[in-house]
């Protein structure tokens, strides 16, 4: 598989309040990618993975509902889904917040207040992450 | 280990000053001004918004409101949305309720971290006959100024906490 080339990337944002979709769905934007949707619960974001193969699936920690960390927990005990990035974005900053995201499978955590020069170093971190795994599959 | 809320209410101010100013500046793109004291303003804003969390501690918990001028979501949301699209959809809550999940995780990391054992609701608009800003006297009141798209000065956000349940 080739290297992550970011306008083919497909990224699904998953978050219950509306102006941080679009937030993240416009700094993305604005780093040049091009397939991205929108969930607003866990739900239609279970929905959404089942019909499509993303790469990065950006999650809300806690929202009403399953939370998005449950759902990651549930994404990382199954092989099929090893190749999304998963992305924690989440106010909580606590330390052990982080360990816990990292233990579960979270290839990375933002935390909010989102900067886009902090979200763009952080979209690379992801990438690199994307195209190391992919590296590893064919090596 | 302080295990006194109300010890902590400096501290708790300081992080929500930061709070509220890092998050306008770089989330959203607006320059707030943190106020320790009330400047007499010429008027209150003409339409607010208002969204309230709470940290729960045992029987006690710590309610934070905030007030928001309907303006200064309006400026932050048009960084975020085109203006068609503001038109015909109502952001201003989804915003309100954001800042103040973002400003209520801080204090609640804050307090964890010193041994308190506290838990965070959800945000939510709290209904105007309930809104508790208008009867607690002893809260703490914090002010945030913004310039408008006139170049006029006036309160952006008025945050208020207090612990309700105290001594129960």
């Amino acid at each position: 598989m080739s290297a992550a080339n970011i306008p083919e990337l497909r990224v699904l944002v998953v978050d219950d309040n509306l102006v941080v979709r679009k937030l993240i769905e416009v700094q993305l934007v604005n780093l040049g990618f091009t397939g991205i949707e929108v969930a607003s619960n866990s739900q239609e974001a279970q929905d959404k993975i089942a019909a499509t193969n993303y790469d990065i699936v950006f999650l809300d920690w806690n929202m009403p509902g399953k939370s998005g960390y449950a759902l990651m927990q549930e994404y990382r005990e199954d092989r099929k889904y090893d190749h999304i990035a998963f992305v924690m974005v989440t106010a909580e900053s606590q330390e052990r917040y982080v360990r816990e995201a990292v233990k579960a499978g979270a290839t990375l955590y933002i935390t909010k207040p989102i900067s886009p020069v902090t979200f763009k170093e952080k979209v690379e971190k992801v990438v690199a992450w994307i195209n190391t795994n992919r590296a590893t599959k064919t090596g | 280990m302080k295990k006194n809320i109300p010890d902590e209410r400096t501290q708790i101010s300081d992080l929500v000053s930061a709070t509220v100013v890092d998050t306008f500046t770089s989330m959203f793109g607006q320059s707030v001004t943190a106020e320790a004291l009330a400047k007499q303003m010429s008027g209150e804003p003409a339409k607010s918004v208002f969204s309230s969390v709470k940290l729960h501690r045992g029987k006690t918990h710590l309610e934070f409101c905030f007030r928001f001028d309907f303006d200064l979501l309006l400026q932050a949301a048009a960084l975020i949305f085109s203006k068609d699209y503001l038109a015909s959809n109502p952001v201003h809550e989804d915003l309100a309720c954001e800042i103040a999940n973002i400003v209520c995780s801080k204090v609640k990391a804050y307090l964890n971290d010193r041994g308190y054992d506290t838990e965070m609701g959800f945000p939510y608009i709290p209904k105007s006959d309930q809104n508790p800003l208008m009867r607690q006297k002893e809260a703490v009141h914090m002010h945030f100024y913004y310039n408008n798209e006139q170049a006029q000065q006036g309160v952006g956000v008025v945050v208020n906490f207090f612990e309700e349940g105290a001594g129960h």
